[in-house]
């Protein structure tokens, strides 16, 4: 199956799965942070290597990227990648901790960072596995505060190894006023890409 | 830190490109990928390919990228500034990057892709007896690297741990 170029119907499937899964991540924040987020309409992507770095922003930008391998019958990763300022809201909010060494965080603010990671990922497969009616198992986080770029290339060299393509859906959530906003990037495998598209009708052949 | 006014390519994801003195050869965001630099120091060619898998023979699928692997991308990269009118003879190189960006426990292969970058591309510049005089590789942080032909020195920038020249 050539997934060289998507077809209308697909693009609107995958970005309506981004906004089902980020929709029900964005709620669960909602919850925890006691503060609506807003939700930005999916991008859908399918790109070369050499573009898809260009994905994450300028160069250089520096992001605290939540990392999921996503096990199960629709085989994938999942990014979170949060502005520092998120992260400084985060730990404020949760650790009432106002001395971040963004580059050397402790145990307590890796771990808590982790888990609002770890809720975010876990309410966005919960409804991607609702619609699809498929089986996702995210591992558990790992967490780097680094080069948005330089962490996009563990999800880009897994694509590497099965294509020159790789296919991103991104979906960004924000606040107004209160510094929380971030981009949640669901990268499925192509194998998981052709299961989607048949299981809702609308494959290559 | 470098000169202003110079020409600056950029090498992007599984890329190869090659140019002359004073021309500077760039790429950003290297995470697991290992950016290779070959040049020759006498006539002031050098080329860059940013590598992101070690072996093209083990890959599930066939690819025209020839920047992707290690080895094919080395094999190519030599070839083209080779043709460019590089000596072979007077070839040597400097390596960047093949970070693990990501850690947990009982890590999988995929995980330490970085350090299994490393090693082909250290492999594959043996192989074809180029020596590898400055390197700066592993860690768990991502570099930026601009290539100078001008002076065969190697910018690496990094966020948590500073910049060096090699």
């Amino acid at each position: 199956m050539n997934i060289y170029s998507l077809k209308p119907m697909q693009i609107d499937l995958l970005k309506e799965l981004g906004n089902i899964g980020a929709g029900n991540a964005a709620t669960a924040l909602s919850k925890i942070i006691s503060n609506k987020i807003g939700l930005s309409v999916p991008e859908v992507s399918l790109v070369s290597f050499q573009e898809a770095l260009e994905f994450v922003g300028g160069e250089d930008q520096v992001v605290a990227s939540i990392y999921f391998r996503v096990e199960g019958s629709l085989p994938g990763n999942i990014l979170l990648m949060l502005p520092l300022e998120t992260i400084k809201f985060i730990l404020e909010y949760l650790l009432n901790d106002k001395n971040i060494d963004y580059y050397n965080l402790d145990s307590y603010q890796t771990s808590a960072i982790s888990e609002i990671g770890n809720m975010l990922c876990g309410a966005y497969l919960t409804a991607l596995s609702n619609f699809t009616q498929q089986n996702m198992y995210p591992s558990v986080p790992a967490l780097s505060v680094d080069m948005a770029e330089a962490a996009l290339s563990l999800p880009l060299i897994q694509m590497g190894e099965m294509g020159d393509v790789a296919l991103l859906i991104k979906t960004t959530f924000t606040h107004e006023g209160k510094d929380v906003s971030g981009n949640f990037f669901f990268i499925p495998e192509i194998q998981a890409f052709e299961k989607l598209m048949s299981y809702f009708g609308v494959a290559n052949e | 830190m470098l000169p202003m006014n110079r020409k600056v390519i950029k090498v992007g994801m599984a890329e190869i490109h090659h140019s002359f003195s004073p021309d500077i050869l760039k790429t950003t965001g290297l995470g697991s990928c290992v950016g290779v630099c070959i040049y020759d120091n006498f006539k002031k060619i050098g080329g860059m390919a940013h590598v992101m898998l070690p072996d093209s023979k083990n890959s599930r699928h066939t690819t025209t990228i020839l920047g992707k692997f290690a080895d094919t991308a080395i094999e190519e990269l030599i070839k083209r500034i080779v043709n460019a009118g590089a000596g072979d003879k007077n070839l040597v190189a400097k390596i960047a990057g093949g970070a693990q960006m990501f850690s947990f426990a009982g890590s999988s292969d995929i995980m330490k892709i970085g350090q299994r970058n490393i090693e082909a591309v250290k492999e594959n510049l043996d192989k074809f007896n180029i020596k590898i005089v400055a390197e700066d590789v592993g860690g768990n942080y991502g570099r930026t690297i601009e290539f100078d032909l001008l002076t065969g020195q190697l910018y690496v920038r990094t966020i948590s741990q500073g910049e060096k020249i090699i």
